[in-house]
């Protein structure tokens, strides 16, 4: 049979129509080379081997022609069995065909594509078989490798990875898009990727921009703000990449987004840390430069005046004429004003910059200290009468501060009061609080400056009073202060009929006092 | 100097030159026997020529031996241990426990002289 066949491929009688049609397949089926084209007798052995074949399988034709086609299977009991079932379908169907694994002359595996056709003569005598086989493992390599990376994008859970089509609208959907945006595949397959951007971004033609930048550019990135499902907006980082065909035919665009709302998140929370720590670097700068300018009032400022208060003592000590003595006293008096004017400044800076004043809370009689300070201002403005009314009340407080509150209220009462009335000084208890009124009759507080009276540097009270008055308009500022560190309260009433009162109202055992 | 009190000189101890001399002229001027130190090393020096002084005026805040440390030392001695330190300073509020008297700055020249008068005898 070998021999037949190749004696007919060898030598075509000339002249005959239907033999030179043979002979033009033959010379057809001998050119190609991406097939294996060859034909087994009846009994299943090779008869004919072209290129192809060649090519594919590794065999030459003289090697290979006469041998059973089942040396092109894997090993394996059934091999023969699985032959001759190929060959009997083939037979019976007219054509077999299957994609399988097939055996090199080598020993490597190929996955091949085979047709089997039954060859029958004009009787019907089966003659033999027509085997083609194409070797398919790269065309299968390439479409598990496809299917692979199918499986690698479907699973990506980190990354909304989705392919568009032309028209942007949405037509693969992974694990991770359906996480991150909180879509199923079937809810979004078709819609229109503007589904996923905000309002604003949809009639600002935002969606068609990103698209024609991705086809001008090939690619467009940006970070922005993104819509889920439930409308909660993400903060995204987005690839659009435009996808081709080798011909350079737009076959859509592959979006790729990444939920950075944490990222961002860490980023504020960094920021807001370094922000903190500036701040804290700016306190203690600022810190430092309080104690520094405490310092300078508390110590560089008082030690001149001291030097002067202690010249001037000196001085009136040896003066023997009157004028001396009158300047003398003058000095002297500036100074005491200069002393007290640095110790307000000191508690006003305290009070504002550094954290409050200090008090040094205790039980306390606060009777005694009205009772005190009264005595001292009966002595100092002789002929102004000052009624005390005060039963024994103690209080947490701090002496020294109660006394410069009770100081200058009772001491602006007589500065300001009608001279010809007394100053009246009651205090009573209340439930568990101490309230001190103190009164005076004369030119009420001017309705305007009441709301702005306890704050510092009034120009209200030093413009309307500057006759009488020789501080720094600090004096209520500090007794309001004081009073808020008993925490207590400070009010006032004032009319041309009912006079001036001072209420000031103090715990009887504050809560933080110990 | 008929003086038969042993303990009738004032120790100021003080930095700041214009207040320690004019403190020296006012007490001076009432009669007292004054000594002068800038600061806590120099002035127990002096004490060691002076042996106990009646009181000592004491600031705090100096350079050298500061005033705290300083009457840490004075408490420390036996033959001083019972000589009443004033403090006159800026800083009262923090001056040392067991100071016999805190007084704060500034101080008109009759309190200070009045003050010291309760201590030594002219």
């Amino acid at each position: 049979m070998v021999e037949r066949a190749q004696a007919s491929a060898e030598q075509p009688p000339p002249g005959r129509p239907e033999l030179e049609t043979a002979e033009r397949f033959r010379l057809l089926v001998e050119s190609v080379k991406d097939y294996a084209i060859f034909i087994l007798d009846p009994s299943g052995h090779v008869t004919t081997w072209n290129p192809g074949a060649e090519r594919i399988k590794g065999y030459r034709a003289n090697d290979i022609i006469g041998k059973h086609f089942s040396i092109f299977y894997p090993r394996g009991s059934s091999v023969l069995e699985k032959c001759e079932q190929e060959l009997e379908i083939a037979a019976r169907d007219g054509r077999f065909e299957e994609e399988g694994w097939r055996v090199r002359k080598d020993g490597s595996r190929m996955w091949a594509n085979v047709t089997i056709t039954a060859l029958r003569d004009p009787s019907g005598l089966l003659v033999g078989y027509a085997k083609v086989t194409q070797d398919l493992t790269i065309r299968r390599a390439a479409e598990e490798e496809a299917r692979r990376f199918q499986l690698l994008v479907e699973s990506v859970k980190d990354y909304a990875i989705f392919i568009l089509d032309p028209s942007g609208h949405v037509s693969s959907w992974n694990a991770g898009a359906e996480r991150i945006k909180g879509y199923t595949s079937d809810e979004i397959i078709g819609k229109h990727f503007s589904i996923f951007y905000p309002a604003e971004s949809i009639t600002g033609g935002r969606c068609e921009l990103e698209l024609e930048l991705a086809l001008r550019d090939g690619r467009f990135e940006e970070e922005g703000y993104r819509v889920r499902k439930d409308g909660s907006r993400f903060w995204a980082n987005v690839t659009i990449t435009s996808l081709r065909d080798s011909g350079n035919t737009l076959l859509g665009f592959a979006k790729v987004t990444q939920d950075l709302t944490q990222r961002r998140e860490a980023e504020a929370s960094r920021r807001a840390l370094a922000e903190q720590r500036a701040a804290l670097a700016e306190r203690a700068r600022t810190q430092e430069f309080q104690e520094r300018f405490l310092a300078i009032l508390g110590h560089d400022l008082r030690n001149p005046l001291a030097s002067i208060d202690m010249g001037i003592g000196i001085l009136r000590e040896q003066a023997s004429d009157e004028s001396a003595a009158r300047v003398l006293a003058r000095m002297q008096s500036s100074s005491a004003r200069m002393s007290r004017m640095i110790e307000q400044i000191l508690d006003l800076t305290r009070s504002r910059l550094a954290g409050g004043l200090d008090l040094e809370l205790r039980a306390m009689a606060l009777d005694e200290t009205l009772a005190k300070i009264v005595e001292e201002l009966r002595a100092a403005h002789r002929g102004r009468s000052i009624d005390l009314f005060v039963p024994p009340i103690g209080i947490w407080g701090d002496p020294d501060r109660m006394e410069q509150v009770c100081s200058n209220l009772i001491g602006n009462a007589i500065l300001h009061g009608d001279p010809s009335t007394p100053v009246m000084v009651r205090a009573h208890v209340d439930e568990a609080s101490v309230i001190v009124s103190i009164h005076n009759y004369g030119v009420p507080i001017p309705e305007e400056i009441l709301p702005k009276l306890f704050d510092p540097f009034r120009r209200g009270e030093r413009e309307s009073r500057t006759a009488k008055t020789t501080g720094l308009g600090l004096g209520l500022y500090i007794s309001w202060e004081i009073v808020r560190g008993h925490q207590g309260s400070i009010d006032v009433d004032s009319s041309a009929e009912r006079g001036t009162t001072f209420r000031v109202k103090l715990p009887l055992q504050p809560a933080t006092s110990r | 100097m008929t003086n038969p009190n042993p303990y009738h000189t004032v120790l100021i101890v003080e930095d700041e030159e214009d207040l320690r001399e004019l403190m020296s002229d006012a007490l001076q001027l009432r009669g007292y026997k004054v000594v002068t130190a800038e600061e806590g090393t120099d002035a127990l020096r002096k004490i060691e020529d002076i042996g106990r002084p009646c009181v000592i005026l004491l600031d705090l805040l100096m350079p050298g031996m500061n005033g705290w440390e300083f009457f840490e030392r004075v408490r420390e001695r036996p033959e001083l241990e019972s000589v009443p330190v004033v403090v006159y300073s800026s800083a009262s509020t923090r001056a040392p426990a067991g100071a016999t008297r805190v007084l704060q700055k500034p101080l008109a020249f009759e309190r200070l002289v009045s003050i010291v008068a309760e201590y030594c005898r002219n």
